[in-house]
């Protein structure tokens, strides 16, 4: 099917399929019946004419042998000018059959001849001769008498003998000649044909006579005509009312999905909290909208995620120009002393690198996001890197009195970039440091596990609060926020250090008690030595998991 | 002018209640939100600057607790500038929107129009006979001539003529133009009175025995 424009909706091509198939169905059912009662019909009256016409053949063979031979007349032949008294059939009156006559000229039903009494003739007239040419000028009343046919579809019949003159006829409708391709041949069984409206059956009767018996069809025929109009009406009601069934159950289809494509629609371009509803709609189309509805949770998660994130970070940067601009406003207001100045210029300084640390931090978060950190991927003696900053740190726990401790004594070559590993164990011994109080412990081990190294910090500190366990892997999560901020923290690190684990395949957990402590574990995959050189390419990593978020990895809401 | 600057930012804290001291209000600071709303609530502050994000009690808490007894103004001063952020605020009750970094003139701006609505003036410029007082620029005129006023004199005849034809009472004066910092003595008042009126003529502050001081009493 081709249709321009409206030929790509589903509807419209639904409801054509169903007009196809809806015409092909009713109109075949219609036509087969139309058929079938026509067939019928006309064989029921075929089969009285056979019938008569066998009659009328059982009767002319019982004829005298002359009357069948006698060539008319010249008065008697139908080429034979009419006679005043001849009725209009060119026949003579028949005087002996006063009725009949009267009957014949009205068309009326033909009566039935005087057959012996008792019972209706359908057996072949089978009195002596003179008397059965008498006889043939009626059929017989069984099959004649129908009493719901009126007087002008009675039957009626016509003999000719051999040479083409008529032997016997009865009154009919309209003169009939005798046709010429029955002129010769012989027998069973009877043609039948249509002449105009008049249905025929053509007998060859005994030594050369040719039997017709006819019966005007009109009334049957108006009857089909009838009945065909009313098959043809209920098929069109069926059509209709089919079709209107089809169009609304394809709009009870099609509404739904353009009302789910319009919210769709609607939320993408307006606000994602908006759903799709889902009360009161078609299973199928249930499924769908489910989808689509949780496509836009995960959508609007990801995007408050992201708000929240840079609303933070703007948070974060501009606290500290905030402090910059007030200071240096404050000092140019008017004239100062020497001392003011170098107040003013040690507080930008002070928030300047605060910005500056930030910044740093942001910058790997987004590198890392993006999957282009600039790493060098090499064979990585992953514990010396931690020894430098275990090294590094040792003066600041001196300085806080709490005890740093490390267990370095296993080698563990991993592949990896070393300032990135230096920053994770950076990250995690810092926080260790600053959230253990005075006369605490803070353990730094690296051991061998099933072909991981692994890492592990661990802290006497004020440990995780449970209901945060699950978010401290958050950019800008801090527990304590007051009092991280009083530290220096930014609620960064810890994200950087996931982030920055994942880029190296490796997997970041903790597990913490509320005052108690925490430990940290940062496990990676161990390069045996050989294989150093198969490292991945540098400067170009996968990036992390997608969300970056705590649960991905970690024991989280132990 | 008393204000309350609520602010975790230590340095920030520090740098703004230095530059609005110099401005010439009387500040008292609170680093953290219980302490900013224990002292919101238990003086009658002229206007409030207020961080949003801040520990133990965040700015919205706050805003909300104090709106139910107090109606001093809030000049929020936040680093969210998101629409909704500044709509919360608004609604949550606050009376204007600052967003980090601001500028410090535009806070004081800010700062003035706010007190001065809050006390029902509209006009930057106050006419009490011959003398203008002009808000924006902190001075005051006297037939067209400036007259110099110390910072503590201006806050006084601009405390008075806020509520002219009012009796301001002592304490209202020492609550609105001292801060918990300074060591005032109660007679330091009638020396700034006094000479207010050596500058700007003996009636233009009239003393109600026992009450205090009105301006512009008619």
């Amino acid at each position: 099917m081709k249709f321009a424009g409206p030929g790509k909706s589903i509807r419209v091509r639904l409801l054509l399929w169903y007009a196809l198939v809806l015409v092909v169905a009713v109109g075949g059912f219609a036509g087969a019946l139309y058929f079938q009662v026509r067939q019928d019909r006309l064989r029921a009256i075929d089969a009285r004419l056979e019938a008569g016409a066998t009659y009328l053949a059982a009767t002319v063979r019982g004829l005298p042998p002359h009357e069948l031979e006698r060539r008319p007349s010249r008065e008697r032949g139908f080429d034979a000018p009419r006679r005043p008294e001849d009725d209009r059939f060119g026949r003579p009156p028949p005087g002996d059959a006063p009725d009949g006559r009267r009957a014949r000229r009205e068309f009326g039903p033909p009566r039935r001849p005087p057959g012996p009494p008792g019972g209706p003739t359908d057996r072949p007239f089978s009195g002596p001769p003179a008397e059965r040419l008498q006889a043939l000028t009626e059929l017989p009343g069984s099959l004649l008498d129908d009493p719901r046919e009126p007087a002008h579809d009675a039957p009626y019949f016509v003999v000719w003998r051999a040479d083409g003159s008529v032997l016997a006829e009865s009154a009919r409708p309209e003169p009939v000649e005798r046709p010429i391709r029955f002129l010769q041949g012989a027998g069973d069984p009877p043609g039948f044909r249509w002449r105009a409206d008049l249905r025929e059956s053509l007998l060859l009767g005994p030594r050369g006579t040719l039997i017709l018996v006819g019966k005007p069809a009109g009334r049957e025929l108006g009857e089909l005509r009838t009945f065909a109009w009313q098959i043809a009406g209920s098929g069109l009601i069926v059509l209709a009312v089919g079709l209107a069934g089809a169009w609304f159950i394809s709009r009870s289809i099609a509404q739904p999905i353009a009302a789910i494509s319009n919210t769709a629609s609607e939320i993408s371009a307006t606000n994602l909290t908006r759903r799709i509803e889902t009360t009161g709609i078609d299973q199928e189309l249930y499924g769908l909208a489910t989808v689509l509805n949780n496509t836009f949770a995960r959508l609007e998660a990801a995007f408050e995620r992201q708000s929240r994130f840079t609303s933070d970070a703007s948070h974060e940067l501009r606290t500290p120009l905030a402090v910059i601009r007030a200071h240096a406003e404050l000092a140019l207001s008017k004239p100062r002393s020497a001392e003011e100045y170098r107040e003013t210029l040690s507080a930008c300084l002070k928030a300047t690198s605060r910005m500056a640390t930030l910044v740093d931090g942001l910058l790997v978060l987004a590198r890392s996001d993006a999957g282009r950190l600039d790493a060098q991927f090499s064979h990585v003696d992953w514990t010396g890197v931690i020894e430098d900053v275990v090294d590094q740190y040792r003066p600041q726990a001196e300085a806080a009195g709490i005890a740093l401790s490390a267990q370095l004594d296993q080698p563990a070559a991993v592949s990896g970039d070393a300032t990135l590993l230096a920053r994770v164990s950076s990250n995690l011994l810092s926080n260790a440091l600053r959230y253990t109080p005075a006369g605490g412990h803070v353990r730094v081990a690296l051991a061998r596990e099933n072909g991981s190294a692994v890492l592990s910090v661990e802290d006497t500190g004020c440990g995780i609060p449970r209901e945060d366990q699950g978010k401290v892997f958050e950019r800008f999560f801090r527990a304590d926020k007051a009092r991280s901020r009083a530290l220096g923290g930014y609620g960064l690190g810890l994200a950087i250090c996931k982030s920055l684990v994942e880029a190296h395949r490796g997997t970041i957990g903790f597990t913490s008690t509320p005052n108690r402590g925490t430990r940290f574990e940062v496990r990676l995959p161990l390069v045996s030595e050989t294989r150093a050189a198969q490292s991945p390419a540098a400067g170009y990593l996968p990036p992390p998991s997608a969300g970056s978020d705590a649960s991905g990895s970690g024991p989280t809401e132990a | 002018m008393r204000v309350l600057v609520i602010e975790d930012e230590t340095e920030l804290l520090g740098v703004l209640v230095q530059a609005l001291r110099e401005e010439g209000y009387a500040v008292d600071a609170a680093a953290d939100g219980e302490e900013g709303l224990f002292r919101a609530q238990s003086w009658n502050y002229d206007a409030l600057v207020l961080d949003l994000m801040l520990p133990k009690i965040d700015g919205w808490q706050l805003l909300e607790t104090l709106r139910r007894d107090k109606k001093t103004p809030v000049l929020v001063l936040t680093a969210r500038d998101a629409l909704d952020d500044r709509v919360r605020g608004l609604d949550g009750g606050a009376d204007d929107y600052l967003v980090k970094p601001f500028q410090l003139a535009e806070l004081f701006a800010r700062l003035r129009a706010l007190i001065r609505r809050s006390n029902g003036q509209a006009n930057s410029a106050i006419e009490i006979g011959d003398v203008v007082i002009d808000v924006r620029s902190r001075s005051v005129s006297q037939n067209g001539k400036a007259v110099a006023l110390t910072a503590r004199e201006y806050g006084l005849v601009e405390l008075l003529a806020l509520h002219r034809g009012e009796v301001v009472t002592r304490t209202q004066m020492y609550d609105h133009l001292f801060d918990e910092n300074e060591d005032s003595l109660s007679n330091l008042l009638d020396v700034h009175v006094s000479n207010i009126r050596r500058k700007l003529g003996k009636d233009f502050i009239e003393t109600r025995r026992g009450l205090g001081y009105i301006i512009d009493a008619s």
